[in-house]
């Protein structure tokens, strides 16, 4: 009953990156509800992808808080997919999907709307990419001054 | 409000204790607890680098970790204390410091341990320490993550290393 409160996540890709991404993320978080991954293979057209798409956008629809859709890359067939929903005043879609944007998605979606949550996801997933030789070294350096 | 826990997990500062840890219990200081690292400045530098802003981090050697506990230093934060081994716990027990309960979350295995929990396992003289701080009336938990069930760690001991 909860889980149709709860904003739900799908995350599509190329290949079982996103299956595999989600159970990552579940290594951290411990298991989750409203939660899909759908995988991009050789055989999988536009059309087939956007039929499962709508399947799951579907469940719940009713009473749910809304769904975003993550996928791996802008321009790439699961995101091209996932414009045919660009209407859907509950769906928000967002392209690099990474284990930090994931994180953030299971962390904040009972506390957030929807349109908030989208945002943080993508500033996290902005925020998540670093050069870390640079920022350890720097850390170093600073603490030696002084 | 202090210490709010006390883990023994060998990765110490990673996803699980930054992304469910730190946020289900508002964790804002951790203390982490072992010699070795408190003089790796490489390490030291990259833990403090993992923690969201509003919580920081300080390594300590275990005698430096006793003053700070026994002078009330952490009396106002929200402290984690993260150990490597169970017998660093032992150590600072020794030393004076109250630790009633200790969460047993990561003890990664190697060829000499015997794996006794998916994400726990442990050497003959480890089990002897374990024997110790239980003796000593410590609560041993085992969990990798705070909605995980918690595991008795002796129970799981007494199952697994007959």
């Amino acid at each position: 009953m909860a889980n149709s409160e709860m904003i739900g996540l799908i995350v599509i890709t190329h290949g079982d990156f996103g299956c595999q991404l989600v159970k990552a993320a579940q290594l951290i978080l411990g298991e989750q509800k409203e939660v899909w991954a759908l995988s991009l293979h050789e055989r999988d057209g536009l059309d087939t992808l956007q039929g499962r798409i709508a399947k799951i956008l579907k469940e719940g629809s009713e009473k749910s808080e809304g769904k975003i859709i993550l996928v791996d890359m802008f321009g790439g067939t699961p995101a091209n997919a996932s414009l045919k929903f660009l209407d859907e005043e509950k769906v928000e879609i967002i392209s690099g999907v990474n284990l930090p944007m994931l994180i953030a998605g299971m962390n904040y979606r009972q506390s957030l709307p929807l349109k908030e949550l989208a945002r943080l996801i993508r500033q996290k997933g902005e925020e998540s990419i670093l050069d870390v030789k640079q920022k350890v070294l720097n850390k170093l350096t600073k603490e030696k001054s002084r | 409000m202090g210490m709010v826990l006390a883990r023994i997990d060998d990765r110490l500062i990673h996803g699980q204790v930054v992304e469910n840890w730190m946020k289900s219990l508002k964790v804002n200081h951790v203390v982490i607890v072992n010699n070795l690292v408190a003089s790796d400045r490489m390490q030291k530098a990259l833990f403090s680098l993992a923690v969201p802003e509003y919580a920081r981090v300080s390594v300590l050697t275990i005698e430096e970790a006793k003053e700070a506990i026994l002078n009330g230093q952490l009396e106002k934060d929200r402290a984690m204390l993260l150990f490597v081994s169970p017998q660093d716990v032992l150590n600072i027990i020794n030393m004076g410091v109250k630790i009633k309960e200790v969460n047993v979350g990561g003890m990664h295995y190697s060829p000499e341990k015997r794996q006794i929990l998916k994400a726990i396992s442990v050497s003959e003289q480890e089990i002897q320490v374990f024997q110790e701080l239980d003796r000593l009336g410590v609560r041993l938990e085992a969990r990798m993550l705070p909605d995980d069930e918690k595991i008795d760690m002796m129970e799981a001991i007494r199952r697994e290393a007959k």
